[in-house]
């Protein structure tokens, strides 16, 4: 069961997610020297700390608490996307990003840089919002991608996006060339969207009574701290 | 000795002298029905022959592999499929279809199994920021599919691959004589070999009653 927790974004004080990569040491490598060994097992540790929540959310929170059967539900997340552009911030926060004049609103098209039109007296049309599709079949564990789309294109370095409740962080952005960790969980197919606007996480309590602190929190205004850890089931 | 390393890319013998390493565990099993291959990574990853290691589930854990004459056999905690778990299966169902499958002795018995490890490049990406890997899997021991048990209980099930050592295995010859012992050491409780004298080489002597 998945127990979607989004409703209550909007009460987080702090979220912290750290990608954790085991790694092992078999010895001695033929330097001479101990060698450390890795593979691409990187999985996502979730730290999201809430504010006070009251009266009717709080019940809910707690009905919630029980479908959830410790650490056998599922946790969805919503992932606060800060620094980038994204589709919820509307296409006038996108134009003014791409330093299209209002003049170039009211027409409806932007010009060459040059200022010049097309033949015909119009220009190109102006870029819209909407979350960012992948341009191409990506397999299972590539770490790049090619976006498409004005959002896609801008998708800054250090944020996030989402495919199928898998997320992902962006390491490098060029022109919409992304490398991203960790690797894809899952292929994502030609023209699929990814969600940068509302990125999703699904995660698991690290431990059976890691939803408990929700019983007392009402009344003792502790702070509360969930700790996710990556579920893969989908 | 030599052999292995002077074979291998200019970049393998680099891995191994590196103080850090990209590396997959490889587990291959030639089934009759099919090769499968499964690697301790939690993404499928392409070596370079283009074969598909999946991630995950398969290979859950392995028995200590020590290098010792004694020690010849390794036993391969394997991921019980989803076919035999699946929601719409009864549990009596589903070890009913594992057995089954476990009974049919010619999809693995003395076929291989190979346990490797695979470096990788360190930077090398493919198109799709793979990394590349270099060389050849590093053999660590090559065996033969000797049984397999599952065991259920409350909270868990377990499939367990018991692999046998091609050079020599524990205290019985290369492929095993048709005798009780050898059967009983196989599948224990098995009695079929027990009494067939011209198994076991010995005259019944049958009681005359005088």
């Amino acid at each position: 069961m998945v127990i979607d927790l989004s409703e209550f974004a909007d009460r987080r004080i702090h979220e912290n997610f750290r990608l954790s990569t085991p790694t092992r040491s078999p010895g001695r490598a033929l330097n001479g020297r101990e060698q450390i060994l890795a593979g691409e097992n990187a999985v996502w540790i979730a730290r999201w700390n809430l504010t006070r929540i009251k009266g009717a959310a709080r019940l809910r929170l707690l009905a919630m608490a029980d479908d959830m059967r410790g650490r056998f539900g599922s946790i969805r997340l919503s992932v606060c996307n800060r620094g980038t552009l994204t589709a919820s911030d509307g296409v006038a926060a996108l134009w003014a990003s791409l330093n299209i004049s209002q003049a170039e609103i009211s027409d409806g098209f932007t010009r060459y840089s040059d200022d010049t039109t097309f033949t015909d007296g119009t220009g190109f049309a102006l870029p819209q919002g909407g979350e960012p599709k992948v341009s191409a079949t990506t397999p299972a564990g590539a770490t790049r991608l090619t976006l498409t789309g004005a959002i896609g294109l801008q998708l800054s370095v250090g944020s996030f996006f989402s495919h199928d409740d898998f997320l992902y962080r962006v390491a490098e952005n060029d022109n919409g060339q992304i490398r991203f960790n960790p690797p894809l969980r899952q292929a994502i197919s030609a023209g699929a969207e990814v969600q940068v606007s509302n990125p999703t996480f699904r995660g698991r309590l690290t431990d059976d009574d890691g939803f408990a602190l929700f019983e007392e929190y009402y009344r003792r205004l502790q702070p509360v701290e969930l700790v996710l850890v990556e579920d893969w089931t989908r | 000795m030599s052999l292995l390393f002077n074979g291998q890319p200019a970049a393998f013998r680099e891995a191994l002298q590196s103080d850090v390493a990209k590396t997959a565990l490889c587990l291959e099993l030639d089934f009759r029905s099919g090769v499968e291959r499964m690697s301790d990574w939690n993404v499928p990853f392409l070596d370079a022959n283009g074969n598909e290691w999946k991630p995950y589930r398969g290979l859950v854990s392995i028995s200590p592999i020590e290098g010792s004459r004694s020690s010849t056999v390794v036993e391969f905690g394997l991921g019980i499929p989803w076919d035999f778990l699946g929601d719409d299966l009864q549990p009596l169902e589903a070890r009913g279809l594992l057995l089954e499958k476990i009974g049919d002795m010619s999809d693995y018995a003395e076929r291989v199994a190979k346990l490797s490890i695979q470096y990788f490049s360190r930077d090398a990406k493919d198109a799709f920021g793979r990394p590349v890997p270099v060389g050849s899997p590093f053999a660590l021991c090559v065996l033969a599919m000797a049984s397999v048990r599952a065991s259920f209980s409350e909270t868990r099930a377990e499939l367990i691959l018991t692999c046998e050592s091609f050079l020599a295995r524990a205290g019985a010859p290369v492929h095993s004589y048709l005798t009780d012992r050898d059967q009983q050491r196989r599948s224990l409780g098995d009695n079929g070999l027990r009494y067939v004298a011209e198994v076991t080489s010995t005259s019944q002597i049958w009681t005359t009653w005088d």
